[in-house]
């Protein structure tokens, strides 16, 4: 291990553990107070599947997505000049995918605030016991626990998108398979706990239950695909899976970043339509770029490209960080930086756009 | 109350009307901006646009603005901005006052924490942006440089300039015919390069990266903007003919230093591949050539560019000559990729014929204008002369005087005579003084008037002839200060420096030095009907100017020698052929082993057009074929002994069949009366080769274990023979020493010395004529026409082997192949007299029927003879040296693409630079393919994209349906 030697080294060496120790801080506050309010998260995540705009946003999306693999397909299995070097770039890449997806976060974060405005039941939300974060911060883990099981029906398109070939299970025991199975069932037994509506003891030991098993299910299945000679399951993949999981991470961040503008939205009008219009225009900011991009004839390597006005764009266009970097493999930490921080921000803002109700 | 009620609302009115005109102002801007935008063409930067608003604004204010769309524009813009700055302020002092009201301090509070999140936001963004970090998630890495070409980087000083320029939009130069691959390989490759160039601009502020692009409407302003202080770039960029990227930087001097390379450099496609891949679906394929290519330009950016001189006897063959003679074309693709280019000019004529000299283009020059100037002020001396002599005639005849008069008239008589004639006359001064006297005798007996009409038409015929010498004087002395005018250019001090050398051989030797290679051109059959030929002898150098270059050679540079055929003129009408002339040149290319003969090849497609018996069209003029058949890189070599040959080819072949593979078809290349080019090798393939060493250096001993008589022998047929030291080495091939099948040789082991006994035992058998006749058939085997000396010296070393001829194929037959770069087709026989004539038929006789090597490159041991006496002498000492049996090859001022490609991939292989040749390395790109049946591709298609929204449908359907229910 290489320790810090100049004074310098050793400063940022302390701030990096200050810093990490406060995020762990923030993350322990944040999951504290998110237990608090798990009732109201079940009751946030169940409406979106009780109502039929779920359903409908669903279908959009994946029929938005359809669209893409359709297109991508095509391409990998074309003849001749025509390919694709990185199928989630046909696939994500493209700005009218982003024109039309800018449009869905909104209508996912449309109800949190403007709803219970129009149906008066936010008054009677700011006089429960939880506190005006605990409620912005529950509603938008709702948001955003919907907008990744949203995602998790394109997991299908994986065989061809990676050209996954000749799949093997076989049995294979060594102490990190076993950690594997052992984190497998207790995330099954902790799901099947909840499902009991079992006492705060129960209810408890199953959230332990989830979130060991969890833990333990992903280390064992690190360390397993890192030591284990063989493995439990083997599949050959023709193309690159870099650029999947890539894509995948700015997908999650950036959708992120949509929802905290349209929590905020939702959280200043009164009108779902008019949250979501507001909403939209704003995250249009982040895909414009894009867009003013093709118009300035300015890709990448050509000589507007290197414009002031191509670099301004550049930074907040997001349909640029993925036709360019995401897709291709590359993880950009300024695209990652700007998603979370924009996202915290909306709903820093939003927690005080609630507050601000009792002093206005 | 009521006045506070109406205080507010007329304060609530006056808050409208304002942000009513705020609004307004700000839908007048974006009208105004929309307007401007298609008005004026404004620049890609923001500091551009800014100073262009400020030229406008300053026009309008002055009223020199005469567009009148943007003027309205202009102040669309201005007004809507001035409303919009009006309802900001109004705002923010209302927000003031409510922020410092008593409810505000709260929001005051909250606002503070806004900003403070505001600033946080910014802030943490703004410092990821100062040393953003990329992460390379991919499989192989291909968004990461290597560690090793990044620490080399990292110690790079200064700053590098990228300039990446795109002048076509498709991909090579070599396709007169773009189709879908090119366009999409065009694509894909401007994509890696981009790729790339960003990877180096990421290595930090060292690096900047410039993309220009030839249609782009601001082209001529980036260009200038960007070479203002290196003209070094302006001139590269200039040359350039495909698709390049250059690397700029200059050193603390300010002097600018620029390396370049081209697209197709760092990745080929390879269309041919591209068609047959996925079994015959087609896919694109390209042939990376590695990121180390491009590190290597940018860490050896001010290496000096490769020198390459052009060694020819007259001024006409430089690269300044005409397009039928020049080379500028092949200057022009030279200097196009980095290259240096000089001429040096080894011949002057004298009246004895051509003097051996060593000259510049510019001494050259200055040495013909300087004779130029001693023949015009010959020719005024001579004007003046007969004007001084036709003044006096003309001056007497005036004044009456019958000698005048006399020798007017005879010189009146000869003018009409040479009008009637058409042309001078020649007559003999006495008889033209014994004509003067005859009309002197006659003048006498004229009548008065016949007098006076002689004596006018003499005076007006001398003023005519004055007035005429008058005007050859003006023009010929307008000539001369034209010339004088002309070497007033020339550094007159430097080159009467450089001209005060006279000794051919050291100058010649100081000009070569400073060169990386030397090309030879020698341009001899440019046509055989009609029969345009430049005489072989016009191109022979000096013996001392060989030996300069064989110095050069020694020091082991390149040489690149485009020899057109030698075959003999035929003699006119059946007089003897003249004798052979000494070719050190070529005496001194076979001491290395080429095998130059003077047959010239031809097509069996001008078989026709060659007979004597040809019918000539209307005009008289034969007609002989347009289309030649191309050279080919594409096949393998057949050797003499049959077979293919399955060694790797040469790289240039290599590099030549790529750039057929990337347009799919043959390069036609045609070439016209070239010569075979042969090559055998002097000694063992072994890179070590001391045993060729070990026998050369034994230059001038007698050899001790072979007795007199053997030894007379061999010296009687003209063989140079020395005695083997040391072991064999690694010699690894063999070759009969008896040409004759059956009968008997020796063999070499790798390592060890030959069998001197047995090999004393086989030379005695022989007689002369046997040895002779042995070593001819031997010399056939690894090229016709080999000295005997190379044969033997090859032979007595160790490359005598087991194998008895005609048994098994020659190990030298197959180095043959390996060197020869260029073939001619089947198609092809060679003739020792190409020359057509009156009832000649050639049709190309059995044995001497193609493919025939018409270029051949190899790197030839230096024969340690060269050295004499010189210590120390290098180990294993070699030099490139490529020869293309064709002299016009690069001549024109235009070089096809095809031609460029051969001329720049010999050029490198022959200084050695073999990694910016494009190398099939088994390393290719192509697009990832999923194989799937139509059917399964059809229910993926469908499924996904269709039916799972429809599941979520039907879910969203029967979720409400059940909700109902409850």
């Amino acid at each position: 291990m290489n320790l810090p030697h100049t004074p310098q080294e050793w400063a940022l060496f302390a701030a990096v553990v200050a810093a990490g120790l406060m995020v762990l801080l923030v993350v322990y506050y944040l999951a504290g107070g998110l237990f608090q309010a798990r009732s109201l998260f079940r009751r946030e995540l169940g409406a979106y599947f009780y109502s039929p705009i779920a359903y409908v946003i669903m279908a959009t999306f994946l029929v938005l997505t359809g669209v893409c693999f359709v297109r991508t397909l095509n391409l990998l299995t074309a003849s001749g000049h025509v390919g694709v070097e990185y199928p989630m770039q046909a696939m994500f890449g493209q700005w009218w995918f982003w024109l039309v997806f800018l449009l869905l976060p909104p209508a996912l974060t449309m109800r949190a605030f403007a709803e219970e405005s129009t149906m008066g039941t936010l008054e009677m939300l700011l006089t429960s016991p939880l506190k005006e974060w605990q409620i912005v911060v529950t509603k938008y883990f709702a948001c955003f626990t919907f907008y990744l099981l949203m995602w998790c029906p394109t997991l299908l398109y994986l065989p061809i998108l990676l050209d996954m070939q000749d799949p093997q299970f076989q049995m294979v025991v060594t102490p990190w398979t076993i950690l594997l199975g052992a984190g497998l069932l207790s995330v099954v037994v902790a799901l099947f706990m909840g499902w009991l509506h079992l006492n705060p003891t129960g209810r408890i030991v199953s959230l332990v239950l989830l979130v060991g098993g969890t833990v333990a299910a992903i280390l064992g299945a690190r360390l397993h695909a890192l030591r284990d000679a063989e493995k439990v399951f083997t599949v050959s993949m023709g193309i690159d899976h870099g650029p999947v999981l890539s894509t995948y991470l700015g997908l999650i961040l950036v959708g992120a970043m949509f929802l905290g503008l349209g929590l905020l939205v939702s959280s200043l009008v009164r009108s779902q339509l008019v949250a979501v219009l507001i909403s939209a225009a704003l995250a249009l900011v982040f895909v414009l770029g894009g867009v003013l991009v093709l118009a300035l004839d300015a890709s990448p390597g050509t000589v507007a490209s290197t414009g002031d006005i191509y670099q301004v764009l550049s930074t907040f266009s997001v349909p640029l960080h993925f036709s360019h970097d995401f897709t291709r493999g590359v993880v950009d930490v300024r695209h990652l930086v700007l998603y979370v921080s924009v996202a915290a921000f909306c709903v820093y803002l939003t927690v005080h756009s609630l507050e601000s109700r009792r002093w206005r | 109350m009521a006045i506070k009620s109406g205080s507010r609302s007329l304060f609530a009115r006056l808050h409208f009307v304002v942000r009513f005109l705020g609004v307004t102002g700000l839908f007048a801007l974006g009208i105004g901006l929309a307007m401007a935008a298609t008005a004026y063409a404004w620049a890609p930067t923001l500091t551009g646009i800014g100073t262009q608003t400020r030229e406008l604004f300053t026009q309008l204010t002055e009223g020199g603005l005469a567009d009148r769309f943007l003027r309205t524009s202009l102040i669309v813009v201005t007004a809507g901005a001035g409303l919009l700055v009006l309802w900001i302020l109004v705002e923010v002092v209302i927000l003031l006052r409510v922020l410092f009201g008593r409810r505000g301090v709260v929001g005051l509070n909250a606002l503070f924490q806004v900003a403070l999140a505001v600033v946080l936001l910014a802030g943490v963004n703004y410092f990821v942006r100062q040393d953003p970090r990329r992460y390379d998630w991919t499989r192989d890495a291909r968004f990461t440089l290597p560690e090793h070409i990044k620490n080399q980087l990292v110690k790079l000083q200064g700053t590098t300039t990228i300039v990446v320029y795109q002048r076509y939009k498709t991909f090579s130069r070599l396709s007169d015919k773009p189709d879908n691959y090119d366009t999409e390989a065009a694509a894909k490759v401007t994509e890696k390069v981009m790729d790339l160039v960003e990877l180096f601009s990421k290595m930090g502020p060292r690096f900047n990266v410039v993309y220009l692009q030839a249609d782009d409407s601001d082209f001529s302003r980036r260009l200038d903007e960007i070479t203002r202080e290196v003209p070094e770039l302006k001139q590269a960029i200039d040359l350039v003919r495909e698709n390049s990227i250059f690397f700029l930087a200059r050193d603390r001097a300010g002097k600018g230093y620029v390396q370049q390379m081209s697209f197709h450099e760092f990745i080929e496609l390879d269309k041919t591949a591209s068609r047959t891949a996925n079994d015959g679906q087609g896919n694109l394929v390209l042939l990376p050539q590695g990121v180390e290519l491009f590190a290597r330009k940018v860490l050896n950016l001010q290496a000096r560019a490769p020198r390459v001189g052009i060694l020819v006897n007259w001024e006409l063959l430089t690269t300044e000559g005409p397009k039928e003679y020049g080379l500028r074309g092949l200057r022009d693709a030279l200097m196009g990729h980095g290259f240096e280019v000089v001429d040096i000019v080894l011949a002057k004529p004298s009246p004895t014929g051509l003097e051996p000299v060593a000259y510049t283009l510019a001494e050259s020059r200055f040495s013909s204008i300087d004779e130029r100037l001693e023949t015009l002020d010959e020719i005024l001396g001579n004007i003046k002369e007969s004007r001084n002599e036709y003044e006096s005639l003309h001056d007497n005849a005036k004044a009456g005087r019958d000698e005048a008069l006399a020798e007017g008239l005879v010189r009146l008589q000869l003018s009409r005579l040479e009008e009637q004639l058409g042309g001078s006359v020649l007559v003999d001064p006495l008889s033209i003084r014994q004509r003067v006297a005859r009309v002197l005798a006659a003048i006498p007996q004229l009548t008065r008037s016949e007098r006076a009409e002689v004596e006018k038409d003499v005076i007006t015929f001398l003023g005519d002839e004055l007035a005429s010498l008058q005007r050859a004087h003006e023009m010929f002395s307008a000539q001369r200060e034209k010339r004088i005018e002309e070497r007033a250019r020339y550094d007159t001090e430097e080159l009467a420096e450089l001209r005060r050398e006279t000794d051919v051989k050291k100058k010649f030797g100081e000009l070569l030095k400073e060169c990386d290679l030397v090309i030879v051109p020698r341009m001899t059959i440019e046509s055989l009907r009609p029969r345009m030929v430049i005489p072989n002898a016009a191109h022979q150098f000096h013996d001392e100017q060989v030996e300069a270059i064989r110095e050069y050679l020694k020091s082991g540079k390149g040489l690149l020698a485009c020899l057109g055929p030698t075959s003999r003129l035929p003699s006119q009408l059946g007089a003897p052929p003249p004798p052979d002339r000494p070719n050190p040149l070529e005496d001194m290319l076979a001491d290395l082993g080429f095998n130059l003969t003077r047959e010239t090849i031809l097509y069996d497609i001008e078989a026709e057009a060659l007979s004597g018996l040809q019918v000539e069209d209307d005009l008289g003029v034969p007609s002989l074929p347009e289309k030649m058949p191309p050279v080919d890189f594409r096949r393998d070599p057949i050797p003499p002994g049959g077979g293919i040959v399955h060694d790797l080819p040469h790289p240039i072949r290599s590099s030549m069949r790529i750039a057929a593979r990337s347009i799919d078809k043959g390069l036609e290349l045609e070439i016209r009366y070239p010569r075979p080019v042969g090559y055998a090798p002097l000694r063992s393939e072994g890179k070590g080769g001391a045993a060729s060493e070990g026998f050369q250096r034994g230059a001038g001993k007698e050899m001790d274990w072979m007795d007199k008589e053997t030894l007379g022998l061999l010296k009687s047929v003209g063989t140079r023979l020395l005695p083997p030291t040391g072991s064999i080495g690694d010699v690894t091939r063999a070759v009969p020493l008896t040409g004759e099948k059956g009968m008997p040789s020796i063999s070499v082991a790798k390592g060890q010395a030959p069998d001197h006994a047995k090999l004393d035992a086989i030379i005695k058998e022989r007689s002369a004529e046997q040895i002779q006749r042995t070593l001819q058939v031997g010399s056939l085997l690894v090229g016709a026409g080999t000295p005997l000396s190379s044969l033997l010296a090859s032979a007595m070393v160790g490359e005598i082997g087991t194998e008895r001829h005609g048994e098994d194929k020659p190990a030298n037959d197959r180095l043959e192949t390996q060197v020869a770069f260029m073939l001619t087709t089947e198609e092809s026989w060679r003739e020792d007299n190409p020359f057509p004539s009156r009832g000649k038929l050639m049709w190309g006789e059995p044995g001497k029927r193609g493919p025939f090597p018409v270029g051949v490159a190899a790197e030839v041991p230096i024969p340690l003879g060269w050295f004499g006496n010189e210590h120390p002498v290098p180990e294993s000492p070699s030099a490139r040296t490529a020869v293309i049996g064709h002299g016009k090859w690069f001549v024109g001022d235009d070089l096809s693409p095809a031609k460029e490609r051969l001329l720049l991939d010999t050029c490198n292989w022959l200084l050695r630079r073999d990694e910016v040749m494009v190398k099939d390395e088994g390393v290719r790109w192509s697009y990832p393919r999923v194989e799937l049946s139509r059917r399964s591709r059809f229910l993926w298609g469908l499924g996904l994209a269709v039916g799972l929204p429809l599941l979520f449908v039907y879910l969203g359907v029967t979720i409400q349906w059940i909700r109902r229910l409850r």
